[in-house]
């Protein structure tokens, strides 16, 4: 006769248990990431998950040893793991409803509660009853992880049938003929043209143009993009190509655009060093491609990841938040590290520099000073948002300037990858509407465009960024990559 | 009996834990070093002139609500004071607290030009309070700054910065506040010394700039002056403003007196009325200033 031996530690009823914390900690992650299924990678939803699954397990075998069932323990866990991941909204909530309460009276007040439900779970509740409330859980929370993946579902069938992005553009290097002189490209992030700044904050920069100008740049204040999305015009910038479009776009494809952009392969293949300032690790290109890389913080430092939103939900959020000047001192940091840039080598030195600002958050008004935290996303004021450009600009004169003075022969191309889009974030996020989306969508898309040629005359007329630096390419190679996009 | 004492248990339990919820934010005040020291002290009583600059305010939104104050003071002498200290001063009708500041070195004060014509002490003029408004009392709080040079020589002045502290939020006073006028009377033998700039933003107009009462030649600063907005179809609104230094008008009228004679208002965009709207600066039953800004 066969012996069964029943596994203590692995049986279904454990497993249950598991399972619904697994679902519990699921829920908020999926809520979160199915309503930014675009702009979230997987991997980085995958570490956050299993981060908090981590935790939730610790804390399964804290009470499982104390309340010694573990269906008991994983009701327990599965409350304390909603309190710890959704502690923000919660607070949020009953400090609206009761203002005298700080951070410590709810974590006092969650903790009162589990507490509470350990007591009765331990006294009142028979094992049986705490294994069909643990089914209930798992169900509960399963159904509503599904009715999250239903709603997205419109938006992951549109991801899902996509065309495949065409990347197959590629460069002979005998085809390339170069005089070696070292070239800078400066992306700024949510600089606006001067159309667009005129417009929305009624603010005339034709000043910095005018400076530009004496140092030698040729400038193109009325030049547009082809798009507002960042995560768009960047990838094509670097790839020199419209490979990516608002039909097109996946999230997978412009990650793989940004290791492998044809605009780095091009200067590699033909001896460059290249050197990478990267801000918020947007630009994340392939190791094999990059000689030099600066990466301005790590990634809970950076301003907009799964992770660090995820994160400033729970209970852990005070850890988490940005000290008052990191955001300022990593500004002045990138445009530190950008001066040094010349000093690299005199010739074949690529460097491809992104900034996120002036895109928020603010942080500094014209002169530089720091303005308080609570005007860092206020779209508002359009003052706020003039006020870091004012002081982007100065910046970029001043490291221009030194680029200029030590490397007189350098190419320097200064684009921003979209204008101030101001109307888009006052619809998204104050419930305001845009009565003529066309129009707005053209002032939005007014980028900064300047390109310093060795001071010599350069004519941009007014070519959207990526033609400016597809002709750039053109006139250093010899080449004729095509123009792009319907505008030029 | 047995039932009576676990009633009592419980009860004790409870008590304990409420007393515990109501007393969490003082012992987590106390254990993070975050205290306010509660102090008397006759902010009335007038002595020596202190010069002064607030150079920065810092409200900050971690949980604790942590505010730097931070810039310069001194009292006007040629010593050095090693033991210079600087207290700023949290005054309500109520309460007063005391925040101790560092002070530091700011040389560059003895050879800045605005402050030519003033003896400026050695070293030590500098100051960084930092501090937690987590014990407060809900209130409106004046800040002083209380200057002691050295044994002899202490003064308290009003910086005419504002900060309102209610429930978990504490900000500071930007001005802008509707009020109503007790006097509308004239003086005729003032004259309103104002000039202005009416800056229009989304939602608000900042009114900036500096205003005096000027009798027989002398300027003074006999109130705060008031901003008064007259809407196109004559309806009157008055506002507060804040106080700021201004020692280039007091150089420019040669009158120290003068030295807080800046002011700004953050008025709400909604007050403004349909068509032409002018916007002057009063003192309170002495008269208003000639010099206006009309909106839009």
């Amino acid at each position: 006769m066969k012996q069964v031996t029943k596994n203590k530690y692995f049986n279904r009823k454990h497993l249950i248990a598991i399972a619904a914390i697994a679902i519990v900690v699921l829920f908020p992650i999926a809520h979160l990431y199915f309503r930014n299924l675009t702009l979230v990678n997987p991997s980085e939803v995958l570490i956050t998950a299993l981060l908090f699954f981590a935790l939730g397990l610790a804390i399964f075998g804290a009470t499982w040893l104390l309340l010694g069932n573990s269906s008991k323990a994983a009701i327990l866990t599965s409350i304390s793991m909603l309190s710890i991941m959704l502690f923000r909204p919660i607070e949020n909530r009953l400090t609206a409803f009761i203002p005298i309460l700080y951070y410590w009276h709810i974590v006092y007040l969650l903790l009162s509660m589990i507490i509470l439900v350990a007591i009765v779970l331990h006294l009142k509740v028979k094992n049986e009853l705490a294994q069909t409330f643990t089914r209930v859980i798992a169900a509960i929370f399963g159904v509503l992880v599904l009715t999250n993946v239903i709603m997205a579902a419109p938006k992951i069938i549109t991801e899902l049938s996509k065309e495949k992005v065409n990347q197959s553009m590629t460069i002979e290097p005998q085809s390339t003929i170069s005089s070696g002189d070292n070239v800078y490209l400066l992306i700024f992030d949510e600089y606006g043209g001067y159309d667009g700044l005129l417009r929305y904050a009624n603010f005339d920069n034709s000043s910095f143009y005018e400076e530009l100008e004496n140092m030698g740049f040729s400038v193109a204040p009325y030049s547009r993009s082809d798009t507002i999305s960042t995560n768009i015009e960047i990838p094509n910038l670097l790839n020199l190509s419209q490979s990516l479009t608002n039909d097109n776009y996946r999230l997978a494809a412009r990650t793989e655009i940004l290791e492998h952009p044809m605009l780095l392969s091009l200067f590699k293949q033909n001896d460059y060093f290249v050197n990478v300032i990267d801000d918020q690790n947007f630009l994340a290109p392939s190791e094999d491609l990059v000689d030099q890389i600066f990466i301005a913080q790590d990634d809970l430092a950076k301003v907009e990841t799964f992770q660090l939103v995820t994160i400033k939900r729970s209970v852990f959020y005070p850890f988490f938040t940005a000290k008052e000047h990191d955001r300022a001192d990593e500004i002045d940091m990138l445009f530190d590290e950008l001066g040094k840039a010349a000093d690299i080598h005199d010739s074949h030195v690529l460097t491809v520099s992104y900034m996120m600002t002036p895109h928020k958050p603010w942080v500094f008004d014209q002169n530089g000073n720091q303005i308080s935290i609570s005007e860092r996303e206020n779209w508002r004021n359009p003052n706020i948002y003039i006020g870091q450009l004012q002081y982007t600009s100065s910046r970029i004169l001043e490291t221009v300037n030194k680029i200029i003075r030590k490397d007189p022969n350098a190419i320097i191309v200064i684009l921003s990858d979209h204008g101030y889009r101001l109307p888009m974030h006052l619809e998204a996020f104050l419930d305001e509407e845009i009565d003529n989306r066309a129009l707005e969508a053209d002032y939005q898309r007014n980028i900064l465009n300047a390109v310093y040629y060795q001071g010599k005359e350069f004519e941009i007329g007014d070519l959207s960024g990526l033609n400016t630096l597809i002709k750039v390419v053109n006139t250093h190679f010899s080449m004729s990559i095509p123009f792009v996009g319907a505008g030029d | 009996m047995k039932a009576n004492k676990k009633r009592l248990r419980i009860l004790l339990v409870v008590f304990l834990w409420a007393a515990l919820l109501v007393f969490l934010t003082h012992l987590v005040a106390a254990a993070t070093g975050r205290s306010l020291q509660s102090t008397e002290v006759d902010t009335e009583i007038k002595s020596h002139q202190v010069i002064f600059h607030i150079d920065e305010v810092y409200l900050s939104e971690n949980i604790f609500r942590d505010t730097l104050v931070a810039g310069w003071a001194f009292i006007e002498n040629e010593g050095d004071n090693p033991d210079k200290q600087i207290n700023l001063l949290l005054v309500s009708p109520e309460k007063t607290y005391l925040v101790e500041t560092t002070t530091i070195d700011r040389f560059d004060l003895r050879i800045a030009s605005l402050l030519d014509g003033f003896y400026v002490p050695i070293s030590r003029n500098g100051f960084e309070g930092n501090f937690s408004p987590l014990t407060m009392k809900n209130g409106t709080y004046h800040l002083y700054l209380q200057v002691i040079e050295n044994e002899d020589l202490a003064a308290i002045t009003d910086t005419g910065k504002i900060f309102v502290k209610h429930s978990n939020k504490f900000e500071e006073n930007l001005g802008g506040q509707e009020i109503t006028l007790n006097s509308n009377d004239i003086n005729p033998k003032v004259t309103i010394n104002a000039y202005f700039g009416c800056k229009v933003a989304e939602s608000s107009i900042a009114v900036e700039g500096w205003a005096f009462v000027e009798e027989s030649g002398i300027g003074s600063l006999p109130s705060r002056p008031v901003v008064k907005l007259t809407r196109a179809e004559g309806s009157v609104a008055h506002f507060t403003t804040i106080a700021d230094s201004s020692f280039d008008v007091a150089k420019q009228f040669d009158n120290k007196e003068l030295m807080r004679s800046s002011f700004s208002s953050i008025i709400p965009h909604d007050y403004l009325g349909e068509g032409e709207n002018v916007i002057t600066i009063l003192f309170e039953g002495l008269g208003e200033s000639t010099f206006s800004c009309v909106l839009p």
